[in-house]
C-alpha cells in the first residue's frame, strides 16, 4: 500500500517534501457539507493526501446539484452524499480512513464530531449551522475555513482559528455572545436575503433576486465559481497543516476575494474597520 | 430516469438562473466544443462544462489512467487505471448529463488531423502539456476562424489561461514562441521546445520550486510537478472563459492578457494580466 502511495502523490514531491506530505496523511480534516463547495474540497483533500477525511452531510443528491456538485451524478441520485463521498474518496486512495455522518451538525453535537479534528471546513449553506462549527471550533481551538458563493461571479474564503477575532464578528452576526434562541437563529438566517438583493448590483438578474426573496426561486450558483471556492478551501486547509512560515493560511479578518467579473480575480483584502458585511459577501 | 430531455436539462440548470439569463443558458445548450487532453486541466473542464449544460463536447487523448496521474485528474480512480482517459472520461460525463452529445476519441492530435477534428466546433479548449501540439491546435482553430482558449501550469501553485480570436493576437505571438510559419518537425522549433521546458523548469525555481527538482527534471529523473490545487483552478478558470465567450460576453482574458495564477502570492493570487510588451514569455508561465 505504502508504495500505492508513493506513486499516487509523485507529482505533489517538489511542491511539498516528504515531510510534509507525511503530515497530510497524518491529519484529520472534517468538511461539514459534501454539496457544490464540500464535494471539491472532499476530492482536492483527498488527491492532495490527507489521510483522515470526516464528512457530515445528511443530505441525499437530487437533481438540482449536478449543476455544480463534484460528487453528484445520475446514477447518485436519492443516495446519501455522505456515503457517495467515501466511495469516491476509497477509490482515490483506498488507504484513505473516511468516516461517515449521516446527520445534521447542530448544537447538540458539534462537539464530538469537530474535537479531535486538525481543520475543520465549513462548506454548509446553513447561516445557523456556521455559527455552531465556527464557534465549535474556536472554543476547541480547531482552525474553521469559512466560504461563500454568491450571485454572479463571487465568492470569499476565510479561516479562523483561537487566535483570530471570532466568526460573528468579523462577519457582523447580531448573534455574538448570545445563545442560539429560536429568535437569534431568525435574525442570522436573514441575512442570506441581504446577499441576494446585494448581488444584484453586482450583475445578478433582478428577478432573480426577487423570485429568491419571495421562496419562488433556489440560491443561484454556477458550477466554475463553487469548484474555485472550494479549491481555494482545501488549499486553506492545506496550508493550515503545513504550517509553512512562508505560505500561512488567510487567518481572519483577512478575506480571499472571488470576483470572476474583476480583473483581481482573487485577492486577499484586509477589512477597513476589521469587520466585514456579510450581505456584501 | 423519469424525466424527458427537456425536464432534465431544465432540472439540472435551474441554479445557473439568475447568474445566466435563460437566452444563455440556450446559447450553451447550442454549443459544440473541442477538449485536447484529457488530462488534470482538460479531464476537470470537460466535467465542468458538462455540469454548465454544454450540448456537445469532443474530448481528444491518446492516454491510458496510471497511479502518478491521480494526485490531480478527477477521472483517475482505482476503479479507472489502466482504462482509456477518452473512454473513462465519456462515460463519466454520461453518468452527469445522459443527454450529453459526445464523441470522445483515443487518438493523439497532429498536423494531419487536426483540422478534422476541430471543423464544426464553436470553441477548441487546449489542456495539453507538450508545446508542438499546443502550437499545432492554437494554429488549426485560428486558420479555421474558431476561438481556443489555451492554459499553462508550472510548479509551484502557478498557472496561465488566455482565450485567442481568430482576429486577435496568434498563440505563438503572445507568447513570444519564434516558431511562426515553421512546420512543427523543422529541427529549430524541435530545439527551442526541448530547450524551453528546461527553462521553464529554472525559472520556476525563482517562484518558490526546489532547485534540487529541476535539476532532476532538466535531466530526465523527475517528471513535471502539479498538485489538484493548480490543475482544478486552471480548470475553472478555463471554464468561466469558455463559457462567457460562448454565451457572447466579454472573456476577461482576451489575448495577450491571460488570467495569472499564483497561489503561493499572499495578496493577489489570481488576477487579469495585460502582459508588458504586448506578449508573455512562455517560460515564465
Amino acid at each position: 500500500m505504502q508504495n500505492i502511495e508513493q506513486e499516487i502523490y509523485a507529482r505533489n514531491y517538489g511542491v511539498v517534501t516528504h515531510e510534509e506530505q507525511d503530515k497530510l496523511k497524518n491529519a484529520k480534516v472534517t468538511v461539514v457539507g459534501a454539496g457544490g463547495v464540500g464535494g471539491i474540497t472532499l476530492i482536492s483533500l483527498a488527491r492532495m493526501g490527507f489521510g483522515n477525511i470526516q464528512v457530515v452531510d445528511m443530505d441525499t443528491f437530487d437533481y438540482s446539484n449536478i449543476n455544480r456538485q463534484m460528487l453528484s451524478s445520475i446514477s447518485r441520485i436519492g443516495k446519501s452524499k455522505a456515503i457517495c463521498a467515501k466511495e469516491t474518496i476509497v477509490d482515490i486512495n483506498p488507504n484513505i480512513n473516511v468516516t461517515v455522518r449521516q446527520e445534521k451538525l447542530d448544537e447538540f453535537n458539534a462537539d464530538e464530531i469537530i474535537a479531535g479534528s486538525d481543520v475543520v471546513i465549513d462548506a454548509t449553506d446553513n447561516l445557523v449551522a456556521r455559527v455552531i462549527i465556527h464557534r465549535t471550533a474556536q472554543k476547541l481551538k480547531v482552525p474553521s475555513v469559512w466560504i461563500a458563493v454568491t450571485p454572479p461571479f463571487r465568492g470569499g474564503v476565510i479561516t479562523f482559528s483561537e487566535n483570530t477575532p471570532a466568526y460573528e464578528l468579523v462577519l457582523r452576526h447580531p448573534s455574538f455572545g448570545r445563545e442560539l434562541t429560536d429568535e437569534v437563529k431568525k435574525e442570522i438566517s436573514v441575512i442570506k436575503d441581504g446577499r441576494a438583493l446585494a448581488s444584484v448590483k453586482h450583475g445578478a438578474l433582478k428577478s432573480w433576486a426577487d423570485a429568491y426573496l419571495n421562496n419562488q426561486a433556489p440560491w443561484a450558483v454556477i458550477c466554475p465559481i463553487a469548484n474555485i471556492v472550494g479549491i481555494c478551501a482545501s488549499f486553506e486547509a492545506f496550508k493550515v497543516i503545513l504550517n509553512r512560515a512562508n505560505l500561512q493560511p488567510t487567518y481572519a479578518p483577512n478575506l480571499v476575494k472571488i470576483d470572476m467579473a474583476n480583473s483581481n480575480m482573487v485577492q486577499v483584502l484586509t477589512p477597513d474597520n476589521g469587520s466585514w458585511d456579510n450581505a456584501e459577501l | 430516469m423519469t424525466l424527458s430531455a427537456s425536464e432534465f436539462y431544465n432540472e439540472i440548470t435551474k441554479k445557473n438562473i439568475g447568474v445566466y439569463t435563460p437566452k444563455e443558458q440556450d446559447r450553451l445548450y447550442n454549443s459544440k466544443i473541442i477538449i485536447f487532453g484529457l488530462g488534470g486541466v482538460g479531464g476537470m473542464e470537460s466535467i465542468l462544462l458538462t455540469r454548465s449544460g454544454i450540448g456537445h463536447i469532443t474530448g481528444v487523448d491518446p492516454d491510458i489512467f496510471e497511479l502518478s496521474n491521480t494526485n490531480r485528474q478527477m477521472m483517475a480512480m482505482s476503479s479507472t487505471m489502466n482504462e482509456y482517459k477518452s473512454v473513462a472520461t465519456e462515460k463519466h460525463l454520461k453518468d452527469i448529463n445522459p443527454y450529453l452529445s459526445t464523441n470522445f476519441k483515443s487518438i493523439r492530435v497532429t498536423e494531419e488531423n487536426v483540422d478534422e477534428l476541430i471543423t464544426g466546433h464553436d470553441l477548441v479548449l487546449e489542456a495539453l502539456d507538450d508545446m508542438p501540439s499546443r502550437i499545432v491546435v492554437h494554429r488549426a482553430a485560428r486558420g479555421l476562424g474558431i476561438p481556443s482558449i489555451s492554459m499553462s501550469g508550472s510548479p509551484p501553485h502557478r498557472g496561465f489561461v488566455s482565450s485567442f480570436f481568430p482576429d486577435g493576437i496568434s498563440y505563438e505571438d503572445a507568447l513570444n514562441i519564434p516558431t511562426k510559419g515553421k512546420s512543427i518537425s523543422d529541427p529549430l522549433v524541435t530545439q527551442f521546445v526541448h530547450d524551453i521546458k528546461k527553462k521553464r523548469a529554472q525559472y520556476s525555481v525563482s517562484k518558490g520550486a526546489p532547485q534540487s527538482w529541476a535539476d532532476d527534471f532538466c535531466s530526465g529523473r523527475a517528471g513535471w510537478i502539479i498538485t489538484p490545487i493548480r490543475a482544478s483552478l486552471i480548470a475553472s478558470f478555463s471554464c468561466h472563459e469558455a463559457i462567457q465567450i460562448l454565451i457572447k460576453q466579454e472573456p476577461l482574458a482576451k489575448a495577450p492578457k491571460g488570467v495569472y495564477i499564483d497561489m503561493d502570492n499572499l495578496t493577489n493570487p489570481v488576477s487579469v494580466i495585460n502582459p508588458p510588451c504586448g506578449h508573455w514569455e512562455a517560460y515564465q508561465i
